[in-house]
């Protein structure tokens, strides 16, 4: 209720002794009218009931809080709290259910009385505050708090409640130095929202709206029994007015159920201006001039009050309705001692703190931030980031990082999101014109003479890579690129995020659009190479173009391999591979209404692809072929916390298993499993792994087995063809991964140029994120020889598991899944072949911080 | 009770039932920091931009915000705030800044997904939980 500051929130204005020393005054005033009513009954009468009496409303409507701290009943009330003789009693529950309903009978039964008795008897009139004096005295005596008098059964209380909701003036409660809660709904401790709260609650709100319906009629009832009427006049007069002004109102609340708090201001603004309209002629001596300008300014003041109480209310009601839910105390000092620890990464104005490791990537994936992802290496530069404070805190660049960056021709305030571990305090920017671009990298060799034309067919990572090289070492040459699809290079890791994004190929691509035209490539996009003339050194393209080349680089890459499956060659049954696929999925499944899916294999693509299928709300099956997901990547452990985790997802698996065949007529409509039983779907997608694309190469007569067979130089059977990445075949196997491809290109180009570069193959390493796991796998991930040790650390609830595997006392591979910060130690350490036997004892006992030890 | 009128400090006079996973372990909580992001602000800062859409909801851990509306409500330091959006992905109602500058945990829907796909009944707890708390308001909201 903070927008309500209770009395405890605003500053005192006025000093507590001043407040002391007016009600000592007050009080002393007011037994010096009760000796003035005995000993002087006209002029005590006359001070008490027409000067008194008249003011307190307009002083309740203005300043409310001004009579709550200097009223002489209430001051009475605190006498006993003050000297520390209460009791201090709380008021019990029927005390506060039926107090408030006492102070409506008294001052009820009070006011009818005036005339026939109280306002011509001194004594009755004396008796009477002397009377109210005690009570709250002892009222003080024995409750606690303001519940014994002022709280509760003040017959004044009614009436200021019903002109106290919204104070022009607040003056901050001075009875209480501390508050002690005595009160439902008090008015000293926050009177606007008191006055909500009170027509909520169940006992008390019908009781206000039963005062605020009677006061209008009471009022006229007052002012038109005639003076020294008999008491059966007075009190029969009133009550008629009374029953009938609460009859209308009643009725007005029924009909139209205006907000409540509107309603009795509405009854308390009518019955202050008849109580002015009434009290003031009497006191007017040229009623014209004096008269009707203050009833039209008590008229004005009171629309404008009633506007402010209007305000009030609904300002309270939503900041009811909007009230925070909040921590319990132990979940809030958890949360706050659980600093993540010391890293800091601000970006375009928010400050992320996360523990040290954690990628810039991480940070800003999770984040929502717009970034793009793919080989998680450095390899890709699908996420240049621009560092515009802090470099220092970030880790080292690796040396795939540093190429990328290179090849991208991006300055030396660019990194890679995937590659910048946090370790304290950066500023990153997403815009990557920032950096002040200084592409690197002449020629380091003697460059074959007569290389005039270079030809590269393909477009994908190691079209590009092959053409960077080129460009770098050879300034003069054309270099053409071939390429069957219609994009540039875009993050083939990512395509999947078409499937269930709705921005296409935008973000997709990883290179600037004028990078070919800086470079002077020629690209021929949806080109389709018909033939090459390894005699001739001709590329026949199929619009009867014919290319010549002194050097060729195939990079013609991979299909998606259709299984050979009856049946999927109908409709709504695909396989991924291309952004055109993807999009044609999308199409497929907006078109059909899909509600389901299978997707074939439980490899990476498989997986990306059945998670994608789910975000846009299809049931997706998973039917893999053997007994575990990812077999590439993982060993059985890892992949059943892989499996687990994505079942927590709501995917659904079908391992060991396989479709027999794709029924439907025309269209897909469900899919037979090994075992014969019969799955319904609207959607098929093949995952079932890739095949090179050979068509070229086996007609230009190259030697070929599952890729292009290449030497350690990627040189192909044909010594003026050289091939790099999916379609080729090292002795090490075919690629299948963006580093490798990266790899081979370089050496291929360069090699093609006249240098003499050696592939080396290293221990194939895998990062990437499914669905929301992290996932690192490099080299061997089980033993296999005997001698071989493998060290598992894992924290199964957390769903985290590490895997080393060692052989003479060398890392050969291992797994990281679910401990993001963990994967760089495990894949560098693999990478290098590192001798673990100094911290082998130690990651036996568990300790896996001893992996990233050993590499200091 | 009307669950309009509390005394600040001490036990509140009756809890409205807004306490959000009340008596979960430390354990459970230290789940949520590792799913959820912490956020760092100064006094002046803009957390939440009125029409932004961003299913997350967020814990104030220390500093205390405001909400550019008319009554300018202010939000604690121990408030859970937000869930609205990351229960129906509408449009943030309004802008708040940071009075005093302090921390937040903020969880998105997709962190939240990650976080429920590996403790599922945690993740129920808390979509139980924010869905409870929505309600709550409804009944108070019907009461009046």
């Amino acid at each position: 209720m903070t927008a309500f500051p209770s009395y405890l929130e605003v500053p005192r204005r006025v000093p507590h002794g001043v407040w002391r020393a007016a009600r000592v005054a007050v009080v002393l005033a007011a037994f010096a009218l009760v000796v003035l009513l005995l000993v002087e009954p006209t002029r005590g009468l006359h001070a008490f009931w027409r000067v008194a009496i008249p003011v307190l409303p307009a002083v309740f409507f203005l300043a409310p809080g001004l009579w709550r701290n200097v009223c002489p009943l209430a001051a009475m009330n605190q006498l006993p709290r003050v000297t520390g003789i209460t009791r201090g009693l709380a008021l019990p529950d029927w005390g506060h259910r039926f107090a408030y309903l006492l102070g409506i009978g008294a001052f009820l039964a009070i006011v009818p009385a005036r005339k026939p008795l109280l306002e011509g008897n001194g004594t009755a009139t004396a008796l009477l505050i002397v009377g109210a004096l005690t009570v709250a005295f002892v009222g003080g005596l024995v409750f606690r708090g303001k519940s014994g008098w002022c709280g509760s059964v003040c017959p004044l209380l009614p009436v200021q409640r019903l002109y106290g909701q919204s104070p022009f003036a607040r003056v901050r409660n001075d009875h209480c130095s501390t508050c002690l809660g005595c009160t439902v709904n008090c008015y000293d401790f926050n009177p606007r929202v008191a006055q909500v709260a009170d027509l909520h609650d169940d006992d008390r709100g019908p009781h206000r709206k039963l005062f605020a319906g009677l006061f209008p009629g009471l009022v006229v009832g007052f002012f038109v029994t005639p003076a020294g009427a008999s008491w059966g006049e007075a009190y029969g007069t009133i009550a008629l007015a009374a029953v009938i002004s609460l009859g209308v109102v009643a009725a007005f609340d029924w009909l139209l159920h205006p907000p409540p708090a509107l309603l009795t201001a509405v009854c308390g603004a009518v019955g202050l201006n008849l109580f002015y309209w009434y009290v003031v002629p009497a006191r007017a001596t040229d009623a014209n001039l004096v008269v009707w300008p203050q009833r039209v300014a008590l008229a004005s003041l009171s629309l404008v009050w009633l506007y402010r109480v209007y305000r009030t209310e609904t300002a309270v009601e939503q900041q009811v309705a909007s009230e925070a839910a909040h921590l319990d105390p132990v979940a809030a000092a958890t949360l706050r001692g659980a600093g993540s620890g010391e890293g800091e990464v601000a970006v375009g104005g928010r400050r992320v703190v996360v523990p040290v490791g954690t990628t810039v990537l991480e940070v800003l994936e999770r984040n929502g931030l717009p970034i793009q992802s793919g080989c998680r290496m450095g390899v890709c530069g699908a996420d240049p980031i621009t560092v515009l404070d802090g470099a220092d805190a970030l880790a080292p660049m690796t040396s795939a990082e540093k190429a990328t960056i290179e090849r991208l021709g991006l300055g030396s305030r660019t990194r890679l999101a995937c590659c910048a571990r946090v370790a304290g305090a950066v500023e990153i920017s997403l815009d990557t014109s920032l950096g002040d671009g200084e592409a690197g990298g002449g020629p380091t060799f003697h460059v074959t003479q007569g290389i005039e034309r270079v030809v590269i067919i393909g477009n994908g990572i190691a079209g590009v890579t092959a053409a960077d090289h080129v460009r770098r070492h050879h300034t003069e040459c054309s270099i053409d690129m071939i390429a069957r699809e219609r994009y540039h290079l875009y993050n083939r890791m990512a395509i999947t995020k078409l499937i269930y994004g709705h921005t296409g190929l935008r973000g997709l691509y990883l290179m600037p659009e004028d990078w070919y035209d800086d470079r002077n490539i020629t690209v021929r996009l949806t080109t389709t190479v018909d033939a090459v003339d390894i005699e001739r050194r001709l590329v026949h393209v199929a619009t009867g173009e014919m290319i010549p080349y002194d050097r060729l680089i195939l990079t013609a890459g991979s299909s998606g391999a259709a299984p050979p499956i009856p049946g999927f060659e109908k409709q709504g049954v695909f396989v991924l591979r291309t952004a055109d696929d993807a999009m044609a999925i999308r199409e497929d499944l907006q078109a059909h209404r899909a509600r389901s899916a299978v997707v074939l294999g439980g490899g990476l693509l498989g997986l990306e692809a059945a998670y994608a299928l789910q975000k846009v709300g299809l049931g997706v099956t998973v039917i893999n072929r053997g007994p575990q997901l990812l077999d590439r990547q993982l060993d059985p452990a890892a992949a059943l916390y892989l499996k687990d985790y994505l079942e927590g997802f709501g995917l659904e698996f079908v391992l060991s298993s396989g479709i027999n065949e794709v029924t439907g007529n025309g269209r897909v409509t469900s899919v037979v499993l090994a075992d014969g039983s019969e799955l319904e779907t609207d959607l098929v997608l093949g995952a079932v792994g890739i095949a090179a694309n050979l068509d070229i190469p086996r007609q230009a007569g190259l030697e070929v087995n599952r890729g292009v067979l290449v030497d350690d130089r990627m040189q192909t059977s044909a010594p003026l063809v050289f091939a790099a990445g999916d379609v080729a075949e090292h002795r090490s196997g075919t690629a299948g991964l963006w580093p490798i491809a990266v790899e081979q290109a370089r050496v291929a180009a360069l090699n093609a140029l006249g240098g003499d570069e050696i592939y080396v193959a290293k221990p194939p390493t895998t990062m990437l994120k499914v669905t929301g796991v992290d996932l690192a796998s490099a080299g061997t991930i089980a033993a296999t020889e005997p001698g071989d040790e493998e060290i598992v650390v894992e924290e199964p609830t957390e769903g985290i598991y590490r895997k080393l595997v060692v052989r003479d006392g060398r890392a050969i591979g291992g797994i990281v899944l679910g401990s993001e910060a963990d994967a760089p130690s495990l894949v560098a350490a693999v990478q290098e072949g590192r001798d673990m036997t100094p911290v082998l004892e130690r990651l036996r006992r568990g300790e896996w911080g001893a992996l990233a030890e050993s590499g200091d | 009770m009307s669950g309009y009128f509390s005394y600040p400090g001490g036990a509140p006079q009756h809890d409205a039932g807004l306490t959000f996973l009340a008596s979960r372990p430390p354990r459970d909580w230290e789940r949520i920091n590792r799913y959820a992001e912490r956020l760092r602000f100064d006094a002046g800062d803009v957390l939440v931009t009125e029409g932004e859409r961003d299913s997350s909801f967020a814990v104030l851990l220390s500093g205390t915000l405001v909400a550019e509306l008319p009554h300018r409500p202010r939000i604690e330091a121990g408030s859970v705030f937000g869930e609205l959006a990351f229960l129906t992905g509408a449009p943030r109602s309004a802008t708040v800044r940071a009075e005093e500058g302090g921390e937040l945990l903020r969880l998105s829907r997709e962190a939240f997904d990650v976080l429920s796909a590996r403790h599922a009944e945690l993740g129920r707890s808390i979509a139980l939980e924010l869905g409870r708390i929505v309600a709550v308001r409804l009944q108070q909201r019907d009461a009046r």
